[in-house]
């Protein structure tokens, strides 16, 4: 069991709706009011990071949210004045403190009551060598592959992960450099594995992170997602020393009709002209998995 | 002015066993009441049932009535009697206080009187008053206003007076059941115990060729069967109720405006207790939290139960207020049910089960329906995942989902369809809460599968639909554990699924518009069905087989032998799957017996638990 430890929550904010970042916080007091109960964590700060083009609270919301909550949780805020994506905004908040553990969460996240619990029960043993923790999201369960018997998965969503700060610090954060808004959790978690930690799929821990589905049953994308997503696909398989997949990617892109592709392509060639692109890691292929257009092997497909 | 002879007298009943006065009498006979005790007859008229009640009790009868000649004749046969108007409380009590003068009743009756009283409020706040001071009971009966010949008359604009019965021309107050008891209440008097008088044809009964009089029409049996769940009202002449008075009962003043919109019914036997956590965690992630929660736990252990009321204790409090748990012992998968819409106190009600997930928008998309289309049941879409249990080195039993989304249910609403099989998974439905609380309709309780697909179709035919092809909420398909799939044989499959068609069959059902049309296009593809085979007719033999090619394909075995079909395609076989409705009988034959001749047919034979 872990003991005394202290957890600094942490997501980024973006134009968010402040009822919707509520309901989070008390879905997160109650399981804060159970993991400080089991001594799992017994201090526990939530801190916003907010790139939004106007804040999301005001001083006196924060003030009362602290008055409402804070037997259990202490709220602080950070107004970044800029959208730094999330990987450079996470970074930023977690030099905010020196706690032992982050967890990372989407804003709208809904934990269960236990789902603290949960997230610290494979840290249990340090002999484990556990670098990340991930809950099982609901309604909508990833569909990336995980070794059913030991949990082990090839990386970690960070909609909901659990992190110990020594990790989050000998892999130096997210590549805030490198990625906006999407796979910095994928190269965060191939970070982690390449110094040696085990990337852990916790199935009873959940969090509820709300998705809708498209008429037919069909996952939806925001242009956003579109967009970073393939500029990030490009990125990673340059970082994670697969050429051979970049070249597929770089040209189908450029020879594709959609606008999104070509732009993603143009701007991974303006960042090699520039100097810009990351280092490149794991050069015998001993981590980084390209399967089927996916980071990993995939259970099913959305 | 003339004294009016006993034959003039327009309310000069006989007493009879089975009429209002043997009923009264019947009802007091469960007590042994006291020597020399009063029974107060308040609007006495000629004292019908005085002999009868002397003669089973030791009692001193005492009459009361506004009417002179009824008194009279009452005090010329020896008995005590006294005229006197009924007025205000104050009044009442001072009278009768009076005539008592000291002397203790028994009981009291106050029979076919509060229809024709002016202030029939104060009438029974004095008789509450007198049943509390002497511990008396008190039996009332008024004629029902509810009762199916006045019911159907009123349907076609027929309100016919008559001198006496019950559309008495002096009639200054009705009553139905829920009313009378409702005002009991109110004044304190508490029902204990009741004898109606039960008339089959009223002396409404008239004119007999009004169609929804006469008994063979098909509007007369829709209309029967509507109100047969309703209790039994419709056949009450005159409701006899025996009441004791107590303290009053608090009567909402508008419950409507209090109600939540959704009342979701979640039963558990407690063995999903993850699943169970990841319910109440999609409700908590819902956008309207308009609704309240009734978890039914069905036949809890103790140590179940704790541990169901700890998954409700653990939830944030804004939701944990709304969470009520009821128990249950006994009955089947239906009874939770019927106990969980009992009490739901919802405009609607919903079943989600304890392995069922849903997206935040579920309630929303119902209450946004629900805008439009008040008063019918609301269906949003569900998609079909498959799930297995699953259990890590670090995690607790829980469960892992296996395929993505099969859409495999339509956005629409088929009546057609819904009477040959359910395509509807239960959470994707709301029901209003008037078809189980005013129309009496209640889940099977005499079988254990399939409960839902019939209490659908027998719901949907007397509200109608409004669909919405958002999705909204994922039906778990278990591949493996314990599910309703695999804990009952194709067998009991098989029987209930042939005694819940017999009952749609059995009924009449209100066809929505639109149907007509597509009744006759399935009529037109029997016909060409019919000139493709040769000029076979469609027959029983036909039907026959459409039954045994649904029941395969529904079987355990035709799914766990999906696998096998897989690599089949893989492999560039693929099994031919007939569309049941249009198929020819030689297709169906082909497929009934390729199905059942399979190797893998007879290895699954153990799961089909013939």
């Amino acid at each position: 069991m872990l003991h005394k430890k202290c957890l600094q929550i942490q997501s980024v904010l973006y134009n968010n709706e402040a009822p919707r970042i509520i309901r989070s916080i008390k879905s997160i007091v109650r399981a804060a009011d159970f993991a400080i109960n089991k001594q799992i964590f017994t201090e526990i700060t939530v801190y916003y990071g907010d790139g939004s083009q106007e804040p999301v609270f005001t001083d006196q919301e924060l003030k009362d949210l602290n008055s409402e909550f804070g037997e259990y949780i202490q709220i602080k805020y950070d107004y970044f004045e800029s959208n730094l994506g999330s990987a450079r905004g996470h970074n930023r908040l977690a030099n905010h403190s020196d706690s032992d553990f982050i967890m990372i969460i989407n804003p709208d996240i809904i934990l269960a009551p236990d789902t603290l619990l949960q997230l610290a029960e494979p840290y249990a043993n340090p002999k484990q060598k556990v670098g990340v923790v991930e809950a099982r999201q609901l309604p909508v369960e990833h569909p990336k592959s995980y070794n059913t018997r030991t949990g082990e998965t090839s990386w970690a969503s960070t909609a909901c992960v659990l992190i110990p700060r020594l990790v989050f610090e000998e892999v130096n954060g997210f590549d805030a450099d490198t990625f906006f808004l999407y796979c910095d959790d994928v190269d965060f978690s191939w970070m982690a594995r390449l110094k040696g930690y085990r990337i852990i799929f916790q199935p009873s821990a959940v969090a509820f992170h709300d998705k809708i589905l498209s008429k037919n049953a069909a996952w939806q994308t925001s242009d956003a997602e579109d967009y970073y997503s393939a500029e990030a696909g490009l990125l990673m398989a340059y970082k994670w020393s697969r050429n051979d997949i970049l070249e597929n990617i770089l040209t189908y892109f450029e020879n594709s009709d959609v606008s999104y592709y070509k732009k993603a392509a143009e701007e991974f060639k303006r960042r090699k002209r520039d100097g810009k692109l990351p280092e490149q890691v794991d050069s015998n292929h001993r981590i980084g998995e390209f399967i089927n257009n996916n980071y990993g092997k995939m259970r099913f497909s959305l | 002015m003339k004294n009016k002879s006993i034959d003039e007298y327009p309310y000069k009943f006989e007493y009879a066993q089975d009429n209002v006065y043997g009923h009264t009498v019947s009802l007091l006979g469960q007590f042994d009441l006291p020597k020399q005790g009063i029974h107060l007859d308040i609007g006495c008229g000629w004292g019908s049932m005085s002999e009868k009640l002397m003669e089973n009790h030791p009692i001193h009868y005492i009459g009361i009535d506004a009417d002179p000649d009824a008194v009279n004749h009452l005090v010329l046969e020896g008995k005590e009697a006294h005229t006197y108007k009924l007025s205000s409380l104050k009044d009442n009590i001072e009278f009768i206080d009076k005539i008592l003068n000291g002397r203790a009743i028994s009981s009291i009756s106050i029979l076919d009187v509060m229809e024709h009283v002016l202030n029939f409020e104060d009438l029974l706040q004095t008789v509450s008053v007198l049943s509390k001071q002497h511990n008396a009971p008190v039996v009332i009966s008024v004629p029902n206003f509810a009762h199916d010949d006045i019911v159907f008359k009123l349907l076609c604009n027929k309100f016919d007076e008559t001198n006496t019965g019950l559309l008495d021309e002096t009639h200054i107050n009705i009553f139905t059941q829920e009313k009378l008891l409702e005002v009991c209440k109110k004044h304190g008097l508490h029902q204990i115990s009741k004898k109606d008088v039960v008339m089959e044809k009223s002396d409404q009964y008239f004119p007999k060729e009004l169609l929804t009089l006469t008994e063979n029409s098909s509007l007369r049996q829709l209309l029967l069967g509507l109100r047969k769940n309703m209790g039994a009202d419709g056949k009450v002449n005159q409701l006899v109720r025996m009441f004791i008075a107590s303290h009053p009962t608090q009567i909402p003043v508008n419950r409507q405006l209090a109600r939540p919109f959704l009342s979701i019914v979640t039963r558990t036997v407690g063995d999903r207790p993850e699943e169970l956590k990841e319910v109440l965690l999609c409700l908590t992630g819902q956008e309207c939290t308009d609704f309240e929660v009734l978890v039914v736990g069905h036949n809890l252990t103790v140590e179940k139960q704790l541990l169901v009321e700890s998954i409700i204790n653990a939830t944030p409090e804004w939701i944990r207020s709304k969470i009520r748990l009821i128990r249950v012992n006994g009955g089947n998968r239906s009874t939770p049910l019927n106990a969980g819409f009992e009490n739901a106190e919802g405009q609607y009600m919903a079943i989600l089960d304890d392995d069922d997930i849903v997206f935040s928008n579920w309630v929303e998309e119902f209450k946004s329906l629900s805008n439009n289309h008040y008063g019918k049941i609301l269906k949003s879409v569900s998609v079909r995942q498959e799930y297995e249990p699953v259990k890590t080195s670090f995690s607790q039993k829980t469960s892992i989902a296996v395929s993505g989304f099969l859409n495999d249910y339509p956005a629409d609403f088929d009546f057609i369809t819904m009477l040959h099989h359910n395509e509807c998974p239960g959470l994707c439905l709301a029901f209003p809460r008037s078809i189980y609380h005013d129309f009496g309709l209640r889940f099977d309780e005499t079988i254990n599968t399939i409960e839902d697909w019939d209490f659908i179709v027998r719901a949907a035919f007397i509200c109608g639909v409004a669909s919405t092809p958002t999705i909204t909420n994922i039906y778990r398909w278990w591949l493996k554990g314990e599910s309703s799939q695999s804990l009952h044989n194709n067998e009991e499959w098989e029987e209930n699924y042939r005694y819940v068609q017999n009952k749609f069959n059995s009924q009449y059902l209100i066809m929505p518009p639109g149907n007509a049309k597509r009744i006759s296009s399935l009529i037109n593809m029997q016909l060409e069905n019919r000139d493709s085979n040769n000029g076979y007719p469609i027959n029983d033999e036909l039907i026959r087989k459409r039954e045994i090619a649904h029941l395969i394909l529904v079987s355990n075995s035709w799914n766990i032998t999906k696998p096998l079909r897989l690599v089949k395609r893989i492999l560039g076989k693929k099994t031919c799957v007939p569309e049941i409705f249009t198929a020819s009988e030689l297709e169906l034959d082909e497929f009934i017996s390729n199905s059942q001749n399979s190797k893998s047919w007879k290895i699954t034979r153990v799961f089909r638990k013939k």
